[in-house]
C-alpha cells in the first residue's frame, strides 16, 4: 500500500474539513495532513517551502469557492509557482458545484489532476490517495 | 453771186467754221471758231488742225474721216475737241473737200456746230445707266428679285429667285405671286402687306414661302411699288434675302427655349424648388415651397435660406454642405427642414449651383421632394430599435440575474446541503460516541447557515420581484444623517471623520427602504474594513451626469480590496475579501440588487492599503 507523507486541505468549510480529516486519517494512509482556510495562506506556505521538498505535500484537495483568495485564484498563482517547485503535487478540485462549467474550466488547467464534486465518499479519498 | 454771200454771211453768224489745206494747216476761222476754241484768228491761222485735237476719238476714227476727206468725200460725224484752256467741247462737224480739176481736195470746209451740252447730257445719262445697271447686277448677284405688276402677276425673277424657289423662269413668268406662298403667315399678315405697298408704301418683313418641291424656305423681304404719275403703283418690285438657316436656327432655339419651359414647368409642379443667389438669400421660391414650408412668397423672397433650418443637422453637415456646393458641385441628401408654425419636414435634396463664366457659382437651384413619411417611418424604425435593444439589454441582464441566481442555489445552497448529509452519514457510521457527539454538534451550525442563506436569497428574490416598491424623492442630506446616528458609537470609537458633499445633487427619486439598506451597507463597509494604520476618513460626494443621472461616490482610506484579483467577485453572494469576523459576503450582493433593481449601475475602484470608492448611479426616474 502506497504511502503518503503529506496531504494538503485548502478549505474554507469546517465541516468538510473535519470530516474529510476523519476520514484520512482512520485509512492510516497518510502521515500529515494539513489545512488552510483560502487559497492565500496555502500559496504563501508553499512560497516559503518550495525549496523544502519534505514540507511540500503530494496532494492537495482544493475548493472553488473561498474567501480572499478563491480555487480559480489559486490555481492562477500556482500555475506560475509551479517551474520553481521541487516536487510533482497532483491537485484535486473538491467543489459542491455541480457547474459544467467549472468542470471544464477545472479540465483545461494543466496542474489539475481531477475535478471532485462533493461529497466525497470514503472509497473515492482512498482510490485517489492509492493511486498515486 | 449776192446770194451765194448772203449765204455765207448766214453760214458765218449760224456755225463754226474753219479751212485748211489739203495737209490741214488751217488758214480761215470765224469767229465762232475763235469763240469755243478760245484761240485768236492769229493763234489759229498757219496751225496744224491737230491743234483743237482732244485724243478722245481712236486712231482708226481719224483715219477713217481722212480716208474719207482725201476722197473728195463729205465727211459728217460728232467730234471732241480741245479748247486752248484744256477744257474740251463736242461739235456736230461737216467737213467738206474743195476739188481741183484733177478732182483732188485742194482744201476743206469744216463746217461745226455746238453740241457740248447735248453730249455731257448724254454723257451723264450713260453714266446714269451704267450705274444702275451695276446696281441691278449687284441687286441680281445677291439678292432675290421679282417684279410683279399691280395685280401680282410676276412679270420678273432672277436667277436667285428660280433657284431658291425651284422654278424656272417660264414657270414664274405671267403667274400670280402666291404660287410660291406656303400658307404659313396668316390672312391678316397678308391683308396688311397688300394695303401697305398699295398705298404705295415699301414693305419689310420677314416671309415663309414654299418652294416647287413642297419644301419652304424663308426671306427677308423689301416690297417697293413703283408708281405712275397719279401716284398709283403699277409694278411692285420684291427683293429677298434667305434667311432660311437663321429662321431656322430661330425655331430650333424656340423649340428649345419651349422644351426648357416644358421641363421648368414640369419640375414646378412635381418638386419644390427654390433659387439663393451665392449668398443664400432666396431669389425664387415655387408653390410646391411655399406649400410645404407654410410661408408664403413675399416671406421668403430676401430672406436667408437659414429661415428654414430646422437645427437639426450638426455644423459639420451644413459645412460640407456648403464647401461641395461653393465648389461649384452638386450636392445632393436629405435635410429635416423647419415650416413657418414650427413643424418640420423631411425632403431629399438636390442643389445645384449655377456658374458664371469664372466659374464660381452666381446662384444655387435647390430641387426637393417630401420624404418626410418616409424619414418619419425610419425614425420610427430607429426609435423601435433602440427600445427592442434596451428591451434586450434588460433580458440579458434579468438572465444574468438568473444565472446568477442559479449559481447561488448550486454554490451556496448545496454545499451545507452536502455537509449535513455527510455529517448524518459520519455520525450513523461512527462507533465511537465522542466523535459521533462532535460531528452532532457540527449539524446546528450549519443549519443555521443553510437557514441564514435561505433567508438571504428570498430577500432577495423580493427585490428582483418587487416592481411594485414605493418610490420617493429622497433628500440624501436627510437620509445620511439618519444612517450616521446609527453609526455614532463606531464612528466615535474609531476616531472616523465623514466629509459630506451633496451641493451638486441632494434629491434622487427612489424607494426609502432601498436607499436605508444600501447607504447603511456601504457606510458599514467603509468603517468595518478601516486599515488598521490610520483612522477612517470617509468621503460622500454627489454628481450629476450629462444624461441627468445622479452619481453617488462613497470613499475610504480602509484596507482596499485587490480589484485585480477579485474584479468578478465583489458583488456576488456569500463573497468575502477580508478576514473580519463579521464578513458574510451578502452586503454588497444585495446592495447591487437593490441598485439594478432601479435600474442603477454599482462599481468599485479601489487599491489595496489605499482604500476602496463605491460609485451608483441613480438613472434619473420621473417623479
Amino acid at each position: 500500500m502506497k504511502h503518503i507523507k503529506n496531504l494538503t486541505l485548502v478549505d474554507d468549510d469546517d465541516v468538510f474539513v473535519f470530516l474529510t480529516k476523519k476520514t484520512i486519517e482512520q485509512t492510516h494512509l497518510v502521515d500529515l495532513i494539513r489545512v488552510f482556510n483560502n487559497g492565500m495562506d496555502a500559496l504563501n506556505f508553499l512560497k516559503e517551502n518550495k525549496d523544502n521538498s519534505a514540507e511540500l505535500p503530494e496532494i492537495i484537495f482544493l475548493d472553488l469557492s473561498m474567501p480572499i483568495m478563491n480555487g480559480w485564484q489559486f490555481l492562477e498563482e500556482y500555475t506560475k509557482l509551479n517551474p520553481y517547485i521541487g516536487k510533482k503535487i497532483s491537485i484535486y478540485i473538491c467543489s459542491s458545484s455541480i457547474s459544467q462549467d467549472d468542470i471544464t474550466r477545472a479540465k483545461a488547467i494543466n496542474e489539475v489532476t481531477d475535478y471532485i464534486i462533493k461529497p466525497i465518499a470514503k472509497t473515492k479519498l482512498i482510490d485517489v490517495i492509492k493511486n498515486l | 453771186m449776192e446770194k451765194i454771200a448772203d449765204y455765207k454771211y448766214a453760214l458765218d453768224e449760224s456755225s463754226i467754221i474753219a479751212i485748211t489745206d489739203q495737209k490741214g494747216i488751217i488758214n480761215y476761222v470765224n469767229d465762232n471758231f475763235c469763240n469755243i476754241s478760245k484761240y485768236t484768228a492769229e493763234e489759229l491761222i498757219g496751225q496744224d488742225h491737230r491743234i483743237i485735237n482732244s485724243g478722245f476719238h481712236s486712231k482708226t476714227f481719224i483715219k477713217d474721216l481722212w480716208k474719207t476727206i482725201a476722197h473728195g468725200k463729205v465727211w459728217k460725224g460728232e467730234l471732241k475737241n480741245k479748247a486752248k484752256d484744256g477744257s474740251t467741247y463736242w461739235v456736230d462737224t461737216t467737213i467738206v473737200p474743195f476739188l481741183d480739176e484733177n478732182n483732188k481736195p485742194y482744201q476743206y470746209v469744216a463746217i461745226r456746230s455746238d453740241i457740248t451740252d447735248r453730249k455731257e447730257g448724254e454723257e451723264e445719262l450713260k453714266k446714269i445707266l451704267k450705274e444702275i445697271s451695276d446696281y441691278k447686277y449687284a441687286l441680281d448677284e445677291s439678292a432675290i428679285v421679282a417684279i410683279t405688276d399691280q395685280k401680282g402677276i410676276i412679270t420678273h425673277v432672277n436667277d436667285n429667285f428660280c433657284k431658291i424657289s425651284k422654278y424656272s423662269t417660264e414657270e414664274l413668268i405671267g403667274q400670280d405671286h402666291r404660287i410660291i406662298n406656303s400658307g404659313y403667315h396668316s390672312q391678316e399678315f397678308i391683308k396688311e402687306l397688300w394695303k401697305t405697298i398699295a398705298h404705295g408704301k415699301v414693305w419689310k418683313g420677314e416671309l415663309k414661302n414654299k418652294a416647287k418641291d413642297g419644301s419652304t424656305y424663308w426671306v427677308d423681304t423689301t416690297i417697293v411699288p413703283f408708281l405712275n404719275q397719279d401716284g398709283k403703283p403699277y409694278q411692285y418690285v420684291a427683293i429677298r434675302s434667305d434667311i432660311t438657316e437663321r429662321k431656322e436656327g430661330e425655331e430650333e432655339l424656340k423649340k428649345i427655349l419651349k422644351e426648357i419651359s416644358d421641363y421648368k414647368y414640369a419640375l414646378d409642379e412635381s418638386a419644390i424648388v427654390a433659387i439663393t443667389d451665392q449668398k443664400g438669400i432666396i431669389t425664387h421660391v415655387n408653390d410646391n415651397f411655399c406649400k410645404i414650408s407654410k410661408y408664403s412668397t413675399e416671406e421668403l423672397i430676401g430672406q436667408d435660406h437659414r429661415i428654414i433650418n430646422s437645427g437639426y443637422h450638426s455644423q459639420e453637415f451644413i459645412k460640407e454642405l456648403w464647401k461641395t456646393i461653393a465648389h461649384g458641385k452638386v450636392w445632393k441628401g436629405e435635410l429635416k427642414n423647419k415650416a413657418k408654425d414650427g413643424s418640420t419636414y423631411w425632403v431629399d435634396t438636390t442643389i445645384v449651383p449655377f456658374l458664371n463664366q469664372d466659374g464660381k457659382p452666381y446662384q444655387y437651384v435647390a430641387i426637393r421632394s417630401d420624404i418626410t413619411e418616409r424619414k418619419e417611418g425610419e425614425e420610427q424604425i430607429r426609435a423601435n430599435n433602440i427600445k427592442a435593444i434596451e428591451h434586450a439589454q434588460i433580458l440579458e441582464l434579468k438572465n444574468t440575474q438568473l444565472v446568477d441566481f442559479c449559481n447561488i442555489v448550486s454554490h451556496n445552497l448545496r454545499a451545507p446541503l452536502i455537509n449535513i448529509a455527510m455529517l448524518v452519514d459520519f455520525v450513523e457510521q461512527s462507533e465511537d460516541e465522542e466523535e459521533k457527539s462532535e460531528a452532532l454538534a457540527k449539524i446546528k451550525p450549519v443549519v443555521n447557515h443553510l437557514m441564514d442563506v435561505f433567508n438571504e436569497l428570498v430577500e432577495s428574490i423580493q427585490v428582483k420581484q418587487d416592481t411594485e416598491v414605493d418610490v420617493d424623492t429622497i433628500i440624501l442630506e436627510d437620509c445620511l444623517v439618519k444612517i450616521l446616528r446609527g453609526f455614532e458609537t463606531q464612528i466615535e470609537e474609531y476616531e472616523a471623520k465623514i466629509h459630506i458633499d451633496l451641493s451638486e445633487a441632494n434629491s434622487i427619486y427612489f424607494p426609502p427602504k432601498y436607499i436605508d439598506s444600501i447607504l447603511s451597507n456601504l457606510i458599514s463597509n467603509a468603517l468595518k474594513y478601516k486599515s488598521p494604520h490610520r483612522n477612517p476618513v470617509i468621503h460622500i460626494k454627489t454628481q450629476k451626469t450629462e444624461q441627468d443621472s445622479v452619481i453617488l461616490s462613497v470613499a475610504d482610506n480602509g484596507l482596499g480590496i485587490d480589484l485585480v484579483m477579485h474584479k468578478d467577485q465583489i458583488f456576488k453572494i456569500r463573497k468575502t475579501f477580508h478576514k473580519h469576523p463579521d464578513a458574510k459576503g451578502f452586503g454588497l450582493f444585495m446592495t447591487k440588487t437593490q441598485v439594478e433593481a432601479m435600474n442603477g449601475k454599482i462599481w468599485a475602484e479601489s487599491e489595496p492599503e489605499k482604500g476602496t470608492t463605491f460609485f451608483i448611479e441613480f438613472k434619473k426616474l420621473q417623479s
